[in-house]
């Protein structure tokens, strides 16, 4: 199972309507890869990431996950197999303090806990927000914390799963220099630690210093894959999406 | 900073081992209704149940946001189940009492398997028609239910009420000490995660639907205890606990105590059954009455009127001794 990527996107096609999201996407992610997932805006990088993550059924094809196909299993199941996910705009628990937010992310599916599985999943968030530095902030209602802390807030959820396979649906967004060399270090960290990684950003620049290799999607065809300089490099991806001044950011 | 932070914070939490002091008030208003004679007896009687009713609706609706708007069910169920059995086919209470609960358990699971996935005002909505449908049922086998004559000749439990009251009592602290114990928990969290947001609760591993049906499971139980055994009180069982009234008063009583406190509804409906009694002329007018109250108080004073005024006499004690 080792040699088997953790992740194999088989022919992912998914139809809204007379819409098509994505078409055939075909592409394997190896363990401990961290990938980008990038192309304009509509290209279907978030609806492949709900296909993913079970949120939408895919119109054909399939995920395997870690060897096992997984489409079409509730998005809980899959979370549970150890793949977890973030999404765009952050969804903090309102009413829930940032330490229960996190400890969200570390819970079982037993209802009545008689084995201090709470208390257990509290420590854990401790020392996550520790790591994604929100240790200050633990007795805080998360909802009223600033954006940026908020986008760690999710990442931390999300570590406390202990994924093999995470998925970062722009972590950068709406950050500013400093915050983005913030998360940036988190994410690091996880790449490190030998989590899998795919993550969609639009903030090219910092995601290039992240990733191995990039995947390019446009009007949900796959177009490029492959180094993160031979894509920016490739004339398709050029004229579909970065341009020529996204293109000499890059290099 | 975070102490300060965490004071200010609206979600509904409570003190650790003092949260079940108020229980002791439950002793207090037993002697009170043991010597206090029989009028204050039986509206304690009904307070207590009611106020069971309040916690049972509030340690699942008050904390997951899934309003159910059709709360009468569990307690008509069990109480139709168990004035069924014992009146009809003499089954002894001791039986039939755990069989009217057991029947409301049923009907939550049938319920819960059909709703739970339905998130907001479809969630209500599709919770409210059960009991109206009920209530058809109850007309349509007249002769089984009783149609709107209700079930008469329900064995009692006890010739004294007294004895009825501690019962209820007793019924109404395991409630409450559960609930709170409960929305305390690991159950509790996941159930306010799920007010938060259903999907992201699901995108972090958690079968939302599990814990909103066993918690659904543990509202109708408790309801459905209430409800039964205040049917071998009256000795009877009429078809308007199925009318939305009933689910209205319920929400009532919860809002004003302070949805999501377990305390709050259980006061509410204690304090609040006094009132109802003193509206019972009103007939009709009481439906309008609770409209408006309900109305004012999600306007006004969402959090209700009892949780806010006990802090801010707490907070006034507080402040009395710093200085």
């Amino acid at each position: 199972m080792a040699d088997s990527p953790v992740l194999r996107v088989e022919g992912i096609t998914k139809r809204f309507g007379g819409l098509t999201a994505l078409e055939g996407v075909r592409f394997s992610v190896e363990a401990g890869e961290v990938v980008g997932l990038i192309g304009p805006n509509g290209a279907g990088k978030t609806t492949l990431f709900n296909v993913i993550s079970g949120i939408e059924p895919p119109s054909a094809g399939r995920v395997v996950f870690r060897g096992e196909p997984i489409s079409g299993l509730a998005p809980h199941l899959i979370a549970r197999r150890g793949l977890a996910r973030t999404f765009q705009i952050v969804r903090p628990f309102p009413g829930l303090t940032v330490l229960e937010n996190l400890a969200v992310g570390g819970l079982t599916d037993r209802v009545f806990d008689f084995r201090g599985e709470l208390a257990e999943a509290r420590l854990r968030a401790r020392a996550v927000a520790h790591e994604v530095g929100l240790h200050g902030w633990l007795e805080r209602e998360a909802s009223t914390l600033p954006h940026g802390s908020l986008k760690r807030l999710e990442i931390g959820r999300a570590m406390l799963m202990r994924p093999t396979l995470l998925l970062l649906d722009e972590p950068f967004a709406g950050l500013g220099g400093h915050e983005i060399e913030e998360v940036s270090d988190v994410i690091a960290g996880l790449a490190a630690r030998g989590i899998t990684l795919i993550i969609i950003e639009h903030k090219l620049r910092a995601l290039m210093r992240l990733v191995g290799r990039a995947v390019v999607l446009n009007f949900g065809k796959l177009i490029a894959e492959g180094a993160p300089r031979e894509v920016a490099a490739s004339p398709i991806v050029r004229e579909a999406y970065l341009g020529e001044k996204g293109a000499a950011r890059l290099a | 900073m975070a102490g300060s932070a965490s004071r200010d914070t609206s979600s509904p939490r409570v003190n650790e081992a003092r949260q079940y002091l108020p229980l002791l008030a439950l002793p207090v208003l037993g002697l009170l209704g043991w010597f206090g004679g029989q009028p204050l007896t039986i509206t304690l009687i009904y307070g207590t149940t009611w106020a069971a009713y309040a916690v049972g609706y509030d340690m699942f609706s008050g904390f997951s946001g899934r309003v159910n708007l059709g709360y009468a069910m569990f307690p008509a169920t069990a109480a139709y189940a168990t004035a069924v059995l014992s009146a009809r086919f003499n089954w002894p209470v001791a039986l039939s009492l755990p069989a009217g609960i057991a029947a409301a358990l049923l009907l939550a699971a049938l319920v819960g398997a059909l709703t739970l996935r339905i998130k907001g005002i479809y969630f209500a909505l599709s919770t409210s028609i059960v009991p109206l449908a009920l209530f058809q049922i109850t007309h349509v086998f007249g002769k089984f239910f009783g149609g709107e004559e209700g079930i008469w000749g329900v064995p009692p439990v006890f010739s004294d009420p007294r004895y009825d009251l501690l019962v209820l009592l007793g019924l109404l602290g395991i409630s409450v000490a559960f609930s709170l114990w409960y929305v305390r928990s690991k159950a509790g969290l996941v159930l306010r995660a799920i007010q938060g947001s259903d999907l992201t609760a699901q995108a972090l591993g958690v079968d939302t639907f599990r814990f909103l049906f066993v918690s659904l499971l543990c509202s109708a139980a408790i309801g459905g205890a209430a409800g039964a055994y205040l049917t071998h009180f009256q000795m009877l069982v009429a078809p308007e606990i199925l009318q939305i009234v009933t689910t209205l008063q319920i929400i009532t009583f919860a809002q004003i105590g302070g949805p999501g406190t377990i305390l709050g509804p259980a006061v509410g409906g204690l304090v609040l059954v006094f009132l109802n009694e003193q509206m019972r002329a009103w007939a009709d007018l009481r439906l309008f009455a609770y409209f408006v109250v309900l109305v004012v108080l999600l306007r006004f004073s969402p959090e209700g009127l009892l949780a806010p005024a006990a802090r801010g006499l707490a907070r006034l004690l507080r402040g009395g001794r710093e200085r």
